[in-house]
C-alpha cells in the first residue's frame, strides 16, 4: 500500500522524469527492433518502416503505460486545474468579478467564524474545562436572578458540598492605589481569590507561583499576583519582581508571580490578591460578594448536581429562615462556567453567522449566474471538444474543476479579507466582551474556510454542470451564434437564481432595518438625566488612611467645595456608583409602613417588611449636576449631615410601589440598623423628596425601584462609601478639567489618583457599544447583500439584452419606439424583482422572530422596516435594470443585424 | 510456426518468470519469452510496457537503468522479495488451473 503510494508519488511528482524515461525505454526496444530487422539483412529503410508497423501507435501504449502506472487520475486532475487556469485568465474579467464576489463571501464568514470559534466553541483555557461550573444564588420573588455567594454560604457549601471535587470563590471589583516613591500614585483594579482558585482552573503563573494555602489566611494574606498587562505596563516585564515588595494602599505586599496572559476571570484586573476569609468571623449572611466556581466531580451528571443544590438552598432556608424568605423564593444553581462567560453574546453571534452565511449564498447564486452566461459563450469550444472524444462527464468534470479552482482563489482572498476583518473586529468589540484575546484564525478556522470554498465551489459549480448536462452540445456547432443564446431551462435557472438572491437581500435588509430602528429607539430613549457636557472621575479612598465615617465625609465636603470652585465648572457631585457603568449596588430597604402586601419580613429586625432595592449615596450637587428633575418634596442638601435628621430620597417607580395611593413623602425607611444596638433597631430615614427614574444598568433596563441616602449621613458603618464617582457639568475641554480636578485631589492627598476619567457621552456610548456593533455588522453584511443582488439583477438583464440584441434590432428597425423596447427590460427586471420581494419578505416574517432577542421596543414584524426594506431592494433592482434598458435602446438595428 | 494469444493474467506470470533468473530489460523480455517458447508466444510492446509499468507499481519487480549488450543505456527489471513470492504463487494457481484443464480435457 505504501509502496504504491510512494510511486505513484514519484510517478506524479517526477512526472516528466517518468516521462522521458518511458519515452526512453520504449525508444529503445523500438531501436533494437530494428537492429534485429537489419541483422537478418533488410535495408536499414525497410527495417524501420517495419519496426513502426510493428509498435503501432506509440501514443497509445505511452498512454496504457501511465494509466498502468497509477498516475492517470491524478494527472486528470493536473490537467483539469491547468486548463481551468488557462480558461479562467483568458476572461479575466469574468475570474476577477467571480473571485471577488467570492472573496468578500468567504470572507465575511471566515470573520465572523472565528468570532464563533473562539468565543463559543473553543474550550475555555482552563484545564478540563468543561467541568468548571459557577454556582450561584438566586432570590426569585425579589427579582434578584442570580446573586454571588456571601461568606457564611461558601462555608457552608464547603461542608454540604456532594458535587464537586474543588470549590473556589473570588471577587473581582476591588481597587487598590499602588504607591511608589520615584512613581505618582495609580489606582490599580484588585481581584481576590481564596487560594484553591489557581489549582481549580488549572492555570500555574506566568513567573513564580500562586497562593499558598497558608498565604490565605486573615491576617496573613499581604501576597499579590501581578496581571501580565500589568506587569509589562508598570514594571516594564522585569523578571526580577517576584519576591519584591510593592506598596497598595499604603501596605506592603510581597509579589508572589505573574499570571499568564490570556488569564482572566471577565474584565481586566491589574493584580491578585488572596480573599484571606476568616471563618471565625464571617461576615454579614446578606452580604453577597462571592461569585463561586467548582469542579465537577467525574461521574455526577447534572440532574445530581442541580438536585444537591436544591437541598442545599432547602437546608440554608430551614437553618437560616430569617435569611432566605418564603418557599419557593431562594435557589442555588450552577452554570457552566464557559456558558456563565459567553452566554450573552450568543444570540447575536448565531444571528450574524446566519447573516453571513445567506451572504455567502447570495455570492454563490451570483458566481453561479455569471458562469451560466460564461458557459453558454463557452458551448462551441465546449462543442468542438465533445467532437473530438470528450465524453460529457469529462466536461462536467472539468466544469467542475474550473468552479473549485474559482472557489479556491476565491477562499484564499476570503482568507485576507478576513485576517484584516477579525483585527477590525478585535478592536471595534467592546473591551469588555469576553474572551476577545482569544478571536483569532486558528487551523479550525483555517479549515472552516477549505469546507466552505469547497461547499461554495460545488454549489455554484452544479448550475454550470447542469447546464452542459442538459444542452446538446453537437446541435450547437450546427447553429449560428444567435441560436447559442440560453435554453428555456437555463433561462429559468438564472431567473430562479436572482429571484433567490433578491429574496436573500430582502430578508438580511429587513434583519439589518430591524437593528436600526432598534438601535434608534434605544438611543432615543431618556437615560433620566442630561448626558451631554458631564465629565465623571472615580475615587477609592484607602480604608487604612480612611477608616469609615468622618474621615471619608471630611474627604468628599472637603474636595466637594474645592471643584465647585474651579474656574468652568457649573455643577460638581458625587456619588456611590455612576449611572450606566454597569455597576450593581443595592441592599435591602425595610418599611415602618406601606400599603404593599405580602413583603418578606425580617425576624431579626423587628419582623420589619423589606424589599431588594438600589441603593446610593449621593452629595448634594449630584442631582442638581445630573439635572435629574426633582418630582416632588426636596433635594437633599448641605445640612443633611451626621448631625441633622436621617433623609432620604426616592425615585418615582419607589414612590408609586410602595405607596400606590398617598404621597411618598414623611414615610420612614431604613437601610441598616441603628450601630450597637442589641436586638437590632431599624435606623429610620425620612423621604424627603421624589426624583425622576435613572436608568442605572442600560438604557433597555428598567432597572429597581431606588433610593438616596446623603453621603454626609452614615451608612453601614463598615461600608462608609470610600469609593465615589464625582461628577462635574462643565461644557470646557474634559482633560483640562480633569487636570484641575487632579490638582485639587492632590492638595488633599498626595498619594490619591484619579481613575476611569470619561465624559458621560464615552460612557452612554460604551454601554451601547454591543448592540451598535451587532447593527454595524448585520447593516455591512446587508449593504454587501444589496450590492450583490443588484450586480445580479444587472448581470441578468445585461445578459439578456445583450441575448436580444437581433430582436431589439428587428423592433426597432420596423419602427418600435426605444419606450417599448425599455418597459419590456422593465417588466422582466420587475418580475423578478416582485417574485423576490415576496419571497423575501416572507422569510423575513418567517426567520426575524429568531432575532428578536436582540430587538429593543421593535416587532420582528414591524410593517415599516418591512416596507422600506422592500422599497430600497425595488429601487437599486431597478436602478440596475436600467442600464442595460437604456443600452437596448441605443441598439442601431443595422449593427443589430449584423450582429452575427 | 504458430502464434497463441496469451491468456489473461498469463503474461505476468511469464514476465516473473523470465527476470527470475536475473534482471532484464524490456526487450529481451520479450525475446526470451519468444525463445524459450519455441517462438509459440509473442508479446506485443502495447502489453509488455503496461504490463512491467503494473508490476513495478505493486512492488514485485523494480527497475534501474544499466548497460546493455551493445551499450545502450537500458532500463532492467528484477525481480523483488514479494514478486518472488508472487511467482511461486501464481505458478502453483497456474499449474493447479492446467492440470484441472487437462483432466477434464482426457476424461471428457
Amino acid at each position: 500500500m505504501f509502496s504504491d503510494l510512494r510511486f505513484r508519488l514519484r510517478s506524479l511528482l517526477l512526472r516528466n522524469t517518468a516521462e522521458s524515461e518511458l519515452n526512453e525505454e520504449l525508444r529503445f526496444h523500438f531501436e533494437q527492433l530494428v537492429e534485429q530487422h537489419v541483422q537478418s539483412g533488410l535495408p536499414r529503410q525497410e527495417a524501420l518502416r517495419r519496426a513502426r508497423l510493428a509498435f503501432g501507435g506509440l501514443d497509445q501504449i505511452k498512454e496504457e503505460c501511465r494509466d498502468a502506472r497509477g498516475v492517470h487520475v491524478l494527472e486528470t486532475l493536473l490537467q483539469d486545474i491547468r486548463f481551468s487556469m488557462r480558461v479562467l485568465l483568458r476572461s479575466p474579467s469574468f475570474t476577477i468579478v467571480a473571485v471577488l464576489t467570492l472573496a468578500l463571501g468567504i470572507g465575511a464568514n471566515t470573520a465572523i467564524f472565528s468570532v464563533v470559534n473562539g468565543v463559543l466553541l473553543r474550550p475555555l483555557a482552563y484545564r478540563d474545562s468543561t467541568s468548571l461550573v459557577n454556582v450561584w444564588a438566586k432570590f426569585e420573588k425579589q427579582g434578584i436572578p442570580l446573586l454571588p455567594a456571601s461568606e457564611p454560604e461558601y462555608w457552608d457549601l464547603l461542608d454540604h458540598n456532594q458535587s464537586f471535587s474543588q470549590i473556589a470563590a473570588y471577587s473581582l471589583d476591588g481597587n487598590a492605589n499602588l504607591t511608589r516613591a520615584d512613581a505618582p500614585p495609580v489606582h490599580v483594579t484588585e481581584a481576590s481569590a481564596t487560594a484553591g482558585l489557581f489549582p481549580l482552573l488549572g492555570i500555574t503563573p506566568a513567573l513564580g507561583r500562586a497562593f499558598a494555602p497558608d498565604e490565605d489566611q486573615p491576617g496573613h494574606s499581604h501576597f499579590v499576583l501581578l496581571s501580565y498587562a500589568f506587569w509589562q505596563s508598570q514594571f516594564g516585564g522585569d523578571r526580577d519582581i517576584v519576591n519584591q515588595s510593592i506598596h497598595l494602599d499604603g501596605e506592603v505586599y510581597s509579589v508572589l508571580g505573574v499570571l499568564p496572559k490570556q488569564f482572566s476571570l471577565g474584565g481586566k484586573q491589574d493584580l491578585w490578591v488572596p480573599l484571606g476569609l476568616d471563618r471565625a468571623k464571617p461576615q454579614d449572611r446578606g452580604s453577597h460578594y462571592l461569585p463561586v466556581v467548582a469542579r465537577l466531580k467525574p461521574d455526577v451528571t447534572a440532574v445530581q448536581v442541580s438536585s444537591a443544590l436544591t437541598q442545599f438552598a432547602e437546608y440554608l432556608r430551614r437553618t437560616y429562615p430569617a435569611n432566605y424568605g418564603s418557599v419557593g423564593d431562594f435557589g442555588v444553581f450552577m452554570v457552566p462556567m464557559k456558558e456563565q462567560l459567553t452566554g450573552g453574546l450568543r444570540p447575536a453571534l448565531l444571528v450574524l453567522l446566519g447573516a453571513v452565511a445567506f451572504v455567502l449564498l447570495i455570492a454563490c447564486a451570483n458566481v453561479a449566474n455569471l458562469q451560466l452566461a460564461h458557459a453558454s459563450s463557452r458551448e462551441k469550444e465546449l462543442a468542438v471538444r465533445t467532437a473530438m472524444g470528450a465524453g460529457r462527464s469529462r466536461l462536467i468534470r472539468q466544469l467542475l474543476t474550473e468552479s473549485l479552482v474559482l472557489a479556491l482563489a476565491g477562499g484564499l482572498l476570503g482568507l485576507l479579507l478576513a485576517y484584516w476583518g477579525v483585527a477590525a473586529l478585535r478592536a471595534l468589540a467592546p473591551p469588555n466582551t469576553p474572551r476577545l484575546d482569544e478571536i483569532h484564525l486558528d487551523w479550525v478556522v483555517l479549515a472552516f474556510t477549505f469546507g466552505v470554498s469547497l461547499l461554495t465551489g460545488l454549489f455554484f459549480g452544479l448550475a454550470p454542470a447542469w447546464h452542459v448536462a442538459r444542452t446538446d452540445l453537437r446541435e450547437t456547432l450546427n447553429e449560428s451564434s444567435r441560436g447559442a443564446s440560453a435554453s428555456g431551462a437555463t433561462r429559468r435557472l438564472r431567473a430562479a437564481l436572482v429571484v433567490s438572491e433578491l429574496a436573500v437581500a430582502v430578508l438580511l435588509l429587513v434583519g439589518a432595518g430591524l437593528l436600526i430602528r432598534s438601535f434608534n429607539r434605544l438611543l432615543a430613549v431618556s437615560p433620566g438625566f442630561q448626558t451631554q457636557h458631564l465629565l465623571t472621575v472615580q475615587l477609592s479612598l484607602p480604608e487604612k488612611v480612611y477608616p469609615g465615617g468622618p474621615p471619608v465625609q471630611n474627604f468628599y465636603s472637603q474636595l466637594m467645595a474645592r471643584v465647585n470652585v474651579i474656574p468652568g465648572i457649573q455643577a460638581a457631585g458625587a456619588v456611590s456608583k455612576m449611572p450606566l457603568t454597569d455597576s450593581y449596588a443595592s441592599g435591602s430597604v425595610y418599611f415602618e409602613d406601606t400599603s404593599v402586601p405580602d413583603l418578606p419580613r425580617d425576624p431579626d429586625l423587628q419582623n420589619l417588611p423589606y424589599m431588594e432595592i438600589d441603593q446610593r449615596s449621593a452629595t448634594p450637587g449630584y442631582f442638581q449636576t445630573l439635572q435629574i428633575p426633582l418630582v416632588r418634596g426636596r433635594l437633599l442638601n448641605e445640612a443633611d449631615d451626621a448631625n441633622a435628621p436621617f433623609v432620604a430620597v426616592v425615585d418615582e417607580d419607589f414612590a408609586h410601589r410602595f405607596w400606590p395611593h398617598g404621597d411618598a413623602i414623611g414615610h420612614r425607611v431604613a437601610l441598616d440598623g441603628i450601630p450597637k444596638v442589641k436586638p437590632a433597631m431599624p435606623r429610620w430615614r425620612t423621604i424627603v423628596g421624589v426624583v425622576g427614574h435613572v436608568k442605572h444598568y442600560a438604557l433597555d433596563i428598567q432597572g429597581r425601584e431606588q433610593i438616596y441616602c446623603p453621603h454626609a449621613q452614615p451608612l453601614f458603618d463598615i461600608f462608609s462609601p470610600r469609593d465615589m464617582t464625582l461628577v462635574v457639568r462643565t461644557s470646557l475641554d474634559p482633560v483640562s478639567v480633569a487636570s484641575a480636578i487632579r490638582q485639587q485631589v492632590l492638595a488633599i492627598d498626595k498619594d490619591l489618583p484619579l481613575y476611569n476619567i470619561a465624559t458621560m457621552d464615552q460612557l452612554l456610548s460604551a454601554s451601547v457599544a454591543q448592540p451598535r456593533l451587532n447593527l454595524a455588522l448585520l447593516a455591512a453584511f446587508a449593504g454587501l447583500a444589496l450590492i450583490l443582488a443588484a450586480v445580479g439583477v444587472y448581470g441578468v438583464m445585461a445578459y439578456g439584452v445583450t441575448q436580444r440584441t437581433h430582436e431589439f434590432g428587428i423592433r426597432m428597425a420596423i419602427g418600435a419606439l426605444p419606450a417599448s423596447v425599455v418597459k419590456q427590460v422593465f417588466l422582466e427586471g420587475g418580475r423578478l424583482t416582485a417574485l423576490g420581494l415576496a419571497f423575501g419578505l416572507v422569510a423575513a416574517l418567517l426567520l426575524t422572530r429568531l432575532m428578536a432577542s436582540l430587538l429593543f421596543d421593535v416587532k420582528p414584524s414591524d410593517p415599516e422596516t418591512l416596507g422600506v426594506a422592500a422599497v430600497l431592494l425595488a429601487l437599486v433592482a431597478l436602478i440596475a435594470c436600467y442600464i442595460p434598458a437604456r443600452r437596448a435602446t441605443r441598439v442601431d438595428p443595422m449593427i443589430a443585424l449584423r450582429h452575427e | 510456426m504458430s502464434r497463441i494469444d496469451l491468456p489473461q493474467g498469463t503474461l505476468d506470470l511469464l514476465i516473473l518468470r523470465t527476470i527470475s533468473l536475473g534482471p532484464l530489460h524490456g526487450w529481451a523480455i520479450s525475446e526470451r519469452i519468444q525463445q524459450i517458447s519455441s517462438e509459440v508466444l509473442r508479446v506485443q510492446q502495447g502489453s509488455l510496457y503496461p504490463a512491467l509499468h503494473r508490476l513495478e507499481r505493486r512492488g514485485w519487480i523494480k527497475s534501474r537503468w544499466g548497460t546493455s549488450d551493445n551499450n545502450r543505456r537500458a532500463k532492467y527489471y528484477e525481480l523483488t522479495k514479494t514478486g518472488r513470492q508472487q511467482l511461486e504463487v501464481e505458478k502453483d494457481a497456474w499449474e493447479k488451473l492446467t492440470a484441472a484443464v487437462a483432466q477434464v480435457l482426457g476424461t471428457a
